[in-house]
């Protein structure tokens, strides 16, 4: 076990950037080399993090103690007067929510980097964004101070508005611009969250050392009875303590008990609404999802993959992590609408992916699609739903990834994604074609793939939600199936309009470009395929290290319901 | 010889020159106004030196008086050779450069 | 209180699940290796299947009269709910192994021969392997959700074969078309699963039937009381979801089984080679959904029962409608299959449980045998075909007179047509009666509108026997057509009877289809079938339970069951005579049946589109939801991201107005200050007029006045 193995994990490819911007151009051909190790390393590091991560061992959620792996040195604070002390902490840390999330990161990182191969033009910068973009997504995950991860959250916006700008295709600007703003305004309402956390919670353990008291349990005892008063405490951004509704000032705006309003409504509402408005943006859920579609079809295919495979995903870790776990109360007030926007979502994506032309944008709205079945998931608030959720994250990774690979290996060749300009291509391309098989009979949730133990998982808990705290009607998981009869429908009608009947394309000059697919891909495909496919037969290998923190995360749902 | 007639002759003496020098349109004009004040401050001086225990302060200030307006005299004569010069004319009236 | 983790417990290693592997395994081997044979295949593939097969037969005969085995593990699990897999080796799985393992080495035996040329039989057999691995799992695993596993695979491998001549757009269509429609049930199985989860915490089949009985009906409301790792749970739903619960898990055989309304796939899926169409189906995939019905049929309601029972005979009288008139010898087969299982269904509905796995083996043996005997008059005529001569080897109208060419291939077809017709001395006669009696006590007890149920059934064997006796007329006797269609009369000493490896798979299914098999006697009752398959005890609370048979006395079986095996052979006996009349080789029609046209009249429409379902499908609701998608794409593209990027160009309008603002209050407000300086400067400058002797003059009134200011 390394020490600070968390960091070496973000500063590896950060490290990588640096060397990239300063290795002159002369040696152009090793940045994506470069790159490739850089990203391979931090692969191992998280695989070596996995390893070492005792899934068994992990406690409550809003605990620090049930954290692994911590780094926590304070980072920067200053006395603001009257405001109290503003203090950030450099604090990383795994428990079973975030793991997985590190996991399905770094391996998706590394087969982007094997995708960039290819990329031909301005390649400093292309690598060196890429390498940015890849810390500040694996940061994400693993800090677990409000600040710290809001940096990095935003951090992703950078690189990844550059990287479609600049190596987009024909509308990368306008499909640039459009995921910039869109995922800036939630950073905004999450911002104004941040900052109404960072008013209303405080360090029990600084505090307790400024006051000269040692136990935490006397300082959230001596703060709730006002022997501390609020301008005495030492306020914090960890996000640990922000699910600990002890540690949140008494008569603060976000408290639980005497909260403030916010147009007439209670703070805590109104916050966990903005928060989930932000995050439902990045996941993306109806109807925050129109960046979506355009920003993947104008992006190039390691970047639909980063986008697809992990970006989606910091929108769901960002919900378990922050608005579920700060305000379970408002969550379960709002878990009607959630799971309402989840089964929406699941048949809105659906059915227009269904009258797809492009096969990008029909692979674009499965992902809506699919990630509303993390939403539906986490309304259950059942043990099964939110695991469901969580798995469903990892294993669409996997599997976006893999389909947005499959639409670049064509566009690679012809140039052209349309779907009606191909048919027949079984005879050309049999190899390519079983690939696609896979991937888009895991997407349809086929069992023995990945997808099918996570929509199973959230259809079970969503069920079962109803009897057992009551989140969410039955009807949502019933409906919710009828999303997999149309997955199986449009998936299967692009095989059959591709891949089926005779042979023909569009531009006769295609013929002799259509090669099967190449050792390279190979590496691309073998790998992520065996990967569903293990992850779909032996679902213990992930749950073993989500299943205690997952049921202390609903566990402390279920006790904010019941208080 | 009453003191108010001395002081009445400065005064109508600082009036002529005063009234030489706003009225008078050509430069040398003013400048013989100016040296006609400075006299009659002079004729003042003097009347009032008499008042001196010591009678000297005011006639030495006269004497001061007249060096400097001959040293004045010499500057200002060599300006308004210079002013001459440059706006061929002496007439004041014609040389407003400071003109707002 | 009975405790849930003992339900599910693991059991002790039991070494029978190395004979559970290898039957898992072994198709398993041949779906992966025969990715890299190539040539061998065939014959690697047959051997693989013949080695299943001695291991089902030797299993079966070993364990046939000893208690069930239960080999009980966990596979994973999520917070404190372990989903476990079990598997149950009990007389039903025994029997089912060996019927599929059967039936599908006879199909490798016939494919050999029929897919000979093909040039991607390796890859063809390799799905047969996929096949016969899912389908074994179904059987062998006693889990819902395990089951449910498997059952999608098999899905996946029939969308596969289906679509095996990928290149003809009709055979890709159909594979799309038999997916998405059994996902529609699967659907509904899914759903079930979600019932008994929330309900039971699992999804084994023994705890599931073990909880089922400590639940119970209270105030309308569905109730189980159990202890979970020491913990009381009590689990409540409303009592429709008890109902539900059944109807959904139903869905799923609707989907599998080709049941109304799900069953237009079927005829369709017969775009898939022919022996395909023999094993998956005719003979076992299809028999799937009854399968499962079996196995869920304690936990079933009276309510999703009678559903059941309904669909089934509603099922079972359409197809049988629908075969009257096709023209396609594979597609009267087709619609024979949805009809007998139809009946099947039915019997399950009925609570006639052994009688409907009784009909699932009987049926599984002569419709095998139809279909492989279709397969060797197809094969056969196929070979005609040349690149001059072209003509559909599956149409009826080009056949005729084949007796005389395949004798065997006519004995075979014979036997398994009178077994399917439902006369006495083979075996659909058995089963075909035993479902009828238990439908018409059934019926009986119900009494009414309840009748309709096994009027229908009647109704059914009057029609099967029309339309298999029309078949048998119009391909086997008068002459061969063909050769009056193409106009070259040498063509008919072409064919020749199909070579050993076709016929004796045929063969085989013939004898089994005969009675003697199941036991020397007329009655079902007496088989050594219905002997070892009793009818087992419904569990579901007793306010939600069915009538069962088993409640019913000897004596009302007895009394019924001569009028009721009067009334059957009888039907068939006149389905057969009006057969005879119509096509009998003298008859007007069968005289130039080579130019028949589709039936005209309305019920003759009705039959030969199989009442229109298909067009309401394809031309109402699949029209519908295209249209639907694509109003939906409009939707997303013009409304929501409309409003988005409305949103913006507001953005736009009002920085404009922003900029407009600036520059003109802003900024002018700027310029106003310097204009009004500037202003009064001008106004002021004469002041400053340049002329000293002013200044002078000016300052010296302003001098007096300050003096006089001063003085005064």
């Amino acid at each position: 076990m390394i020490q600070g193995l968390l960091t070496y994990i973000i500063f590896t490819p950060l490290l990588a950037a640096l060397i990239v911007l300063l290795l002159p151009k002369r040696f152009e051909s090793t940045y994506r080399l470069i790159a490739l190790v850089a990203l391979g390393i931090t692969m191992l590091l998280t695989l070596l993090a996995v390893t070492a991560f005792d899934g068994s061992a992990s406690g409550p959620v809003d605990q620090e103690s049930s954290l692994q792996m911590v780094e926590k040195t304070e980072w920067f604070s200053m006395e603001l007067g009257s405001l109290g002390k503003f203090s950030v902490d450099y604090f990383l840390g795994a428990d079973g929510i975030n793991i997985a999330m590190l996991l399905l990161a770094a391996i998706v990182l590394f087969i982007g980097a094997i995708a960039s191969w290819n990329i031909k033009q301005k390649k400093k910068g292309y690598f060196a964004l890429y390498l940015l973009l890849s810390a500040s997504v694996l940061g994400c995950f693993i800090a677990l101070d409000f600040f710290l991860f809001y940096l990095f959250f935003e951090l992703m916006l950078l690189p990844m508005y550059f990287l479609i700008g600049v190596w987009g295709g024909p509308r990368k600007e306008y499909a640039a611009i459009k995921f910039f703003i869109y995922t800036l305004v939630g950073s905004i309402l999450i911002l104004i969250v941040m900052i109404g956390l960072y008013n209303s919670v405080y360090d029990p353990v600084k505090t307790g050392l400024e006051h000269g008291i040692t136990s935490v349990e006397q300082v959230q005892l001596a703060v709730e009875s006002g022997e501390i008063k609020a301008d005495e405490v030492v306020k914090t951004f960890n996000m640990i303590y922000m699910a600990d509704q002890t540690n949140y000032i008494p008569g603060s705006l976000l408290a639980e008990l005497d909260g403030g309003e916010v147009f007439g409504r209670s703070a805590r509402w109104i916050a966990f609404l903005a928060l989930l408005i932000g995050f439902a943006i990045k996941l993306p859920s109806f109807p925050f999802h129109t960046w979506l579609p355009i920003a993947h079809v104008e992006a190039p295919t390691p970047i639909s993959v980063v986008l697809a495979g992990i970006l989606l995903k910091v929108g769901g870790y960002g919900l378990i992590r922050t608005a579920f776990s700060f305000f379970p109360d408002s969550a379960f007030h709002y878990s009607w609408m959630i799971g309402f926007f989840g089964v929406f979502s699941i048949l809105y994506g659906a059915l227009n992916a269904l009258a797809q032309k492009d096969i990008k944008k029909l692979i674009a709205y499965s992902s809506v699609s699919h990630m509303g079945f993390v939403l539906l998931g986490l309304a259950a608030m059942t043990v099964e739903g939110v695991s469901g959720a969580i798995y469903q994250m990892f294993s669409h990774g996997l599997i976006a990834t893999m389909l947005f690979l499959i639409a670049g290996v064509l566009y690679d060749r012809t140039n052209d994604r349309l779907i009606e300009n191909y048919s027949g291509l079984a005879h050309k391309l049999p190899r390519y074609t079983v690939v696609v098989g896979i991937a888009f009979f895991a997407s349809l949730g086929l069992p023995g793939f990945s997808g099918f133990i996570a929509e199973l998982l959230v259809l079970l808990g969503a069920f079962k939600s109803s009897s057992i705290i009551g989140a969410i009607p039955e009807w949502m998981p019933i409906v919710a199936t009828i999303g997999l009869v149309l997955a199986a429908g449009y998936y299967l009608w692009t095989l059959q309009k591709m891949f089926l009947g005779k042979y023909w394309v569009k531009d006769s000059s295609w013929t002799e470009k259509l090669n099967d697919i190449t050792t390279r891909e190979y590496l691309m495909f073998v790998p992520l395929a065996a990967l569903i496919l293990w992850f779909g037969i032996f679902p213990d290998t992930l749950m073993n290290l989500i299943n205690t923190s997952v049921e202390s995360f609903v566990v402390l749902l279920n006790e904010a319901t019941n208080r | 010889m009453p003191v108010e007639h001395l002081i009445i002759l400065g005064a109508i003496l600082f009036c002529v020159g005063l009234i030489v020098v706003v009225t008078r349109k050509n430069a040398i004009a003013v400048l013989i106004g100016i040296e006609l004040m400075l006299n009659a401050a002079n004729i003042n001086f003097v009347v009032f030196s008499q008042f001196d225990p010591e009678r000297l302060q005011g006639q030495v200030f006269s004497l001061f008086i007249i060096t400097v307006a001959a040293a004045e005299a010499a500057v200002a004569l060599a300006i308004i050779l210079k002013v001459y010069h440059y706006f061929k004319t002496a007439d004041l009236d014609k040389i407003n450069e400071l003109r707002g | 209180m009975i405790e849930l983790q003992d339900l599910i417990a693991p059991t002790a290693f039991n070494p029978m699940i190395y004979w559970v592997l290898a039957l898992l395994g072994v198709p398993m081997i041949s779906f992966i290796s025969n990715f890299f044979t190539k040539g061998k295949a065939p014959v690697w593939a047959a051997l693989l299947l013949l080695i299943n097969t001695l291991i089902s037969v030797y299993l079966a005969f070993n364990y046939w009269y000893g208690e069930p085995i239960s080999i009980k593990g966990t596979w994973f699990s999520v917070g404190d709910t372990t989903f476990g897999y079990s598997l149950y080796l009990d007389r039903l799985a025994l029997i089912m192994t060996v019927l599929v393992n059967g039936i599908s080495f006879l199909v490798h035996v016939f494919s050999v021969e029929y897919m000979r040329t093909d040039p991607r039989k390796a890859r063809y057999f390799s799905y047969l392997g996929l096949f016969t691995f899912s389908m074994l799992g179904i059987i062998l695993f006693h889990n819902l959700l395990v089951m449910f596993m498997f059952w999608e695979l098999v899905g996946l491998s029939s969308f596969l074969l289906i679509g095996f001549w990928f290149e003809k757009k009709s055979a890709s269509l159909a594979a799309n078309k038999a997916f998405i429609i059994n996902r529609i049930g699967d659907v509904g199985l899914l759903s079930g699963l979600m019932i008994l989860f929330a309900q039971f915490g699992t999804f084994d089949l023994e705890a599931l039937k073990a909880l089922m009985v400590f639940s119970e009906i209270e105030d309308g409301n569905w109730v189980t009381h159990f202890t979970n790792n020491g913990q009381q749970v009590m689990n409540s739903l409303d009592g429709r979801w008890l109902s539900a619960a059944g109807i959904a898990l139903f869905c799923g055989a609707v989907g599998k089984s080709a049941q109304f309304p799900l069953q237009v796939w079927l005829p369709d899926a017969m775009e898939g080679p022919t022996p395909v169409s023999a094993l998956i189906h005719a003979a076992t995939m299809v028999a799937a959904g009854v399968f499962l019905l079996a196995r869920v049929f304690v936990l079933l309601d009276a309510q999703a029962l009678e559903v059941v029972a309904a669909v089934g005979a509603a099922t079972a009288f359409m197809a049988a409608f629908a075969a009257l008139s096709q023209f396609d010898i594979k597609k009267v087969l087709a619609y024979s299959t949805i009809s007998q299982l139809g009946y099947m269904v039915m019997a399950m509905g009925v609570g006639a449980y052994s009688a409907g796995l009784f009909h699932l083996i009987t049926h599984a043996f002569f419709k095998g045998g139809l279909f492989l005997t279709a397969g060797i008059i197809i094969h056969q005529l196929h070979q005609l075909e040349s690149d001059k001569i072209k003509f559909n080897s599956q149409d009826l109208r080009v056949m005729g007179g084949l007796s005389k060419y395949m004798p065997i291939t006519f004995l075979c077809f014979l036997i398994c047509a009178l077994a399917l017709a439902g006369l006495p001395g083979f075996s659909g006669f058995l089963s075909k009666d035993a479902i009828l009696l238990n439908a018409t006590a059934w019926a009986g007890q119900k009494g009414g509108g309840y009748y309709i149920i096994p009027v229908l059934g009647y109704i059914t064997v009057l029609f099967t026997a029309i339309y298999i006796f029309r078949l048998v007329f119009l391909v086997f006797t008068r002459e061969f057509r063909l050769p009056k269609i193409v106009g070259e009369s040498g063509i008919a000493s072409k064919l020749k009877e199909g070579n050993w490896l076709l016929i004796a798979p045929a063969i085989i299914l013939a004898i089994l289809s005969v009675s003697i098999v199941f036991g020397a006697n007329v009655k079902a009752e007496n088989t050594w079938f219905m002997q070892f398959f009793s009818v087992p005890i419904y569990l579901v609370p007793e306010a939600y339970a069915a009538f069962s048979l088993v409640d019913l006395t000897e004596e009302t079986i007895k009394g019924l069951h001569s009028w009721v095996a009067i009334v059957s052979i009888g039907l068939a006996a006149i389905g057969l005579i009006v057969s005879y009349f119509l096509y009998r080789p003298i008859s007007k029609k069968a005289l130039v049946f080579q130019d028949a046209p589709e039936p005209r009249g309305p019920l003759g429409r009705l039959s030969l589109n199989h009442w229109y379902q298909d067009d309401l499908y394809e031309k109402v609701i699949a029209k519908f939801i295209v249209l639907q998608s694509k109003s939906i794409a409009w939707f997303d593209e013009k409304v929501i991201d409309g409003i988005v990027d409305g949103f913006a160009k507001i953005h736009v309008v009002f920085a404009h107005i922003v900029r407009w603002f600036d520059k003109y209050i802003i900024d002018g407000f700027v310029h106003l200050t310097v204009f009004a300086s500037g202003r009064v400067g001008q106004a002021t400058r004469s002041i400053q007029s340049g002329n000293v002797q002013t200044y002078i003059l000016s300052a010296l009134v302003m001098l007096v006045l300050l003096l006089l200011w001063l003085v005064f």
